[in-house]
């Protein structure tokens, strides 16, 4: 009875994931592009709606180098290196990782300057730089015969410190415009960043179109009631939501933001957004993958779903980054527990301390403070507080599952503590007296009498929290350790597909949790052998 | 062997001992009765610091543990205490209930000695093992002693009331203390197994057990005390040997109380 109600649940649990992840096409509001919704593709409009060119800023006094670096990106753009790179990003490349030497002025070295947070174009996961401009640095170095050293800055001060003389060349996602000429010599454009719009294929509002102010016109004659899906952080956001200093008026539409370009036009498919405004290089890899997966018939589109999966689960070795992602989500969860309990189990205890010395109130103040804090912020802020604030100033290194086990260590032990607190009141005082009475320390009794008692009450409650921590660590991303969740989010941006791979994410989620249950139970069980209960 | 003096005890605002003296020699049985909320209990609590003293002193050996500087643990190695509600370690077995102090203060008087390199000290040739054997060994001895060898390896919550106050009593007896406190000990156990509980304490007493004990059974204090106490709002109104006080009680009090339990 008991298998058939597992069996139960887990089928369940599965027809809810499903339905939730292609329920949503299902009941469109805008009736005039509701139709199968199987047929419908999505489609480039091929009109720049912006366009700016990106170059490399050279420091003025090096001519020799501007010289070299023009030579080489002509080089590059004609022998396909450059495509490869950008493959990297925007199609099913792997982004390769560049490290940057110690900067040495005794050292022939190529100094660049960079903002790592521009993705695709710059950005740092641990201690490496990825991103175009960064392979690009990694092979202008190499066929200058210098080592690469890459200085990461505030964007405002890239252009200012190859001014300075204090970097060789900017390679930073630059657009090339007039005031930045004052301080660096732009070499020739290597890349052309416009913004397309990618609309549904039976939409044909912008059939007629012939200019980027006619788009315009149509987009802002629908007012506030449409939405517009863009990638976060990019010049498509900007452009749509206005910017003065860009010349950008914006649209009254609303805004949506997405991690990545390729869910933004997945949702465009599902009819929750109207249109989509990504750069022109990512929209036509995504636009491609997306339509070859919408077939005619929903069963084939689902079996065709499941192949592109299996092929970078298997084929592409995506298995092996769910491994390393499982193994770092349990490191997390069960490595963060661990700290949680022993520091719950040190609050606890000295919560429970009498009070009428000093020294006991003042710890019982700090630990007040520590779960005050702790359970006042939510764990993003906290692992980012940890991570950009915390260890820049301590001046300390941690991988990012170092930190992410630490910030869960840290916050379970603030929940845990509390659920430990109740765990020790519940055990009768008499435990306590006993253990006095006949010499005990305070300490010792706790350790040996108390806490054994407090435990075995608080089991369940524990199991919750390991639960509970075990899918928390789907936030881990946001400083770049890479657990379960990104390693299937990686799956979906490669394959442009997001089904399969959520539903078999959320599938090894119950498993853990039932497997935890279990083992939970067992424990439970040989703990209770004290008891009457069994 | 203790003395107090003047002892006073306060909860917050309420006075609940109103300056009690009492001298305990070695070999005293003191039964000490009283209504309830008088500080009997207070009063025996008192005498181990499971309450700190209000003020006063207890002197214990020569020592007063009421001195809050005092190491408490170390004497109340010597003082056993039993409880009304038994307080047997839920998650420990009988016979780990009763091993657990004594395996602890040695081990820990054994690790002193041997950072402190007290050769001369006997707990420095000891090892873990012997002192764990020994204690074992003693543990058997006491479980045979009120018939409960074969519940060595059973918990706590198999057994019968009576059963679990006389492993109490035997883990207080571990220790080899120098006197035991008694506090209300058969009051929560049904009247059957009263008998068993009070047999093992008149055993302890033909030893020379110094036993105080706080009771409401008059017949048992009568027939094993040499000394009774009556305790009323925080103050010794009488006290004297049994004979004497229970057929010839002087305080009103007393009296009262007498003519309602008898």
């Amino acid at each position: 009875m008991k298998k058939l109600n597992k069996f139960l649940f887990l089928a369940l649990s599965m027809v809810m994931a499903l339905s939730l992840l292609t329920g949503c096409s299902k009941d469109s509001e805008d009736s005039q592009l509701t139709t199968d919704n199987t047929s419908v593709s999505a489609e480039i409009i091929e009109l720049d709606l912006t366009s700016e060119e990106y170059a490399f800023g050279v420091d003025k006094n090096q001519p020799e180098l501007l010289e070299k670096t023009n030579t080489f990106i002509s080089e590059i753009k004609a022998d396909g290196t450059f495509d490869e790179i950008c493959n990297n990003y925007f199609g099913d490349g792997t982004p390769v990782a560049v490290k940057s030497a110690v900067y040495d002025p005794d050292k022939d070295q190529l100094v660049v300057a960079t903002n790592a947070a521009f993705e695709p174009f710059e950005y740092m996961e641990g201690d490496s730089y990825y991103g175009i401009d960064m392979e690009i640095a990694a092979r202008l170095a190499d066929y200058l015969g210098m080592e690469l050293v890459i200085q990461n800055m505030d964007f405002d001060a890239v252009c200012l410190s190859v001014g300075q003389h204090k970097c060789d060349i900017a390679m930073a996602g630059l657009t090339v415009k007039e005031d930045r000429k004052e301080y660096v010599d732009f070499s020739v454009s290597y890349y052309n960043a416009a913004q397309k719009l990618i609309v549904k294929s039976n939409d044909t509002s912008f059939d007629d179109c012939s200019s980027v102010e006619e788009i315009e016109a149509i987009i802002n004659s629908k007012g506030s009631g449409i939405k517009i899906g863009v990638q976060n952080g990019t010049t498509g956001q900007i452009y749509c939501e206005g910017d003065e200093d860009w010349g950008f008026t914006g649209f009254p539409a609303e805004t949506i933001g997405y991690k990545n370009g390729s869910l933004a036009v997945q949702d465009l498919l599902n009819d929750n957004i109207d249109y989509v405004i990504i750069d022109s290089a990512p929209a036509t890899c995504i636009t491609k993958a997306i339509n070859e997966m919408q077939t005619d018939s929903a069963n084939a589109s689902f079996a065709r779903k499941l192949e592109k999966f299996k092929e970078i689960f298997v084929e592409q070795d995506g298995y092996k980054m769910v491994l390393r992602g499982l193994k770092n989500t349990l490191l997390i969860a069960i490595l963060g527990l661990i700290i949680g309990i022993l520091i719950g189990t040190v609050i606890a205890t000295i919560r429970v301390i009498p009070k009428y010395k000093v020294l006991p109130r003042i710890l019982n103040a700090i630990c007040s403070f520590y779960v005050g804090l702790f359970r006042g912020t939510p764990i993003v802020v906290q692992l980012l507080v940890f991570y950009y604030v915390a260890l820049p100033i301590l001046n300390a290194h941690m991988t990012g599952v170092q930190v992410a086990i630490w910030v869960f260590g840290l916050n379970s032990g603030a929940y845990i503590s509390e659920i430990m607190r109740s765990g020790i009141l519940s055990v009768d005082a008499g435990q306590m007296e006993a253990g006095r009475a006949v010499g005990l320390s305070f300490g010792t009794t706790m350790v040996k009498i108390v806490i054994p008692q407090a435990v075995k009450n608080i089991l369940p409650t524990l199991g919750n929290e390991f639960i509970a921590l075990i899918k928390e660590t789907s936030v881990v991303s946001f400083v770049g350790a890479a657990d379960l969740y990104v390693a299937f989010n990686y799956i979906g941006s490669n394959s442009y597909e997001f089904m399969v791979p959520y539903l078999v994410m959320a599938i090894i989620y119950i498993v853990l949790v039932l497997i935890i249950s279990l083992g939970i139970k067992l424990m439970e069980r040989s703990l209770r052998k004290s008891d009457r209960r069994n | 062997m203790i003395d107090v003096i003047n002892l006073t005890k306060k909860f917050d605002d309420v006075d609940v001992l109103n300056g009690i003296s009492v001298k305990i020699d070695k070999g005293d049985i003191i039964c000490v009765i009283g209504p309830s909320g008088s500080g009997k209990s207070t009063f025996l609590r008192c005498l181990n610091c499971m309450e700190d003293p209000s003020g006063g002193q207890i002197i214990f050996n020569g020592v007063d543990i009421a001195d809050t500087k005092v190491d408490i643990n170390i004497h109340r190695r010597k003082m056993g205490m039993v409880f009304q509600h038994f307080n047997l370690f839920n998650n420990k077995t009988v016979i780990e209930n009763i091993m657990l102090a004594p395996v602890h203060v040695q081990v820990k008087d054994m690790k002193r000695a041997k950072r402190k390199k007290l050769k001369d000290d006997p707990a420095y040739n000891t090892t873990k093992a012997e002192i764990i054997k020994n204690a074992r060994e003693n543990a058997m001895k006491l479980l045979e002693r009120i018939g409960l060898a074969d519940k060595a390896d059973v918990y706590p919550s198999t057994l019968s009331g009576g059963q679990k106050q006389r492993v109490a009593i035997v883990r207080a007896l571990a220790m080899n203390p120098d006197v035991i406190l008694f506090d209300e000990p058969t009051s929560a156990l049904d009247p059957e197994m009263v008998g068993e509980v009070l047999d093992l304490m008149k055993s302890l007493a033909d030893e020379g057990m110094t036993m105080i004990i706080v009771t409401h059974e008059m017949g048992f204090a009568r027939e094993v005390a040499n000394k009774v106490l009556f305790i009323d709002e925080g103050l010794i109104l009488e006290s004297g040997a049994p004979e004497e006080f229970f057929s010839n009680p002087k305080h009103p009090r007393l009296k009262e109380f007498l003519s309602k339990v008898l």
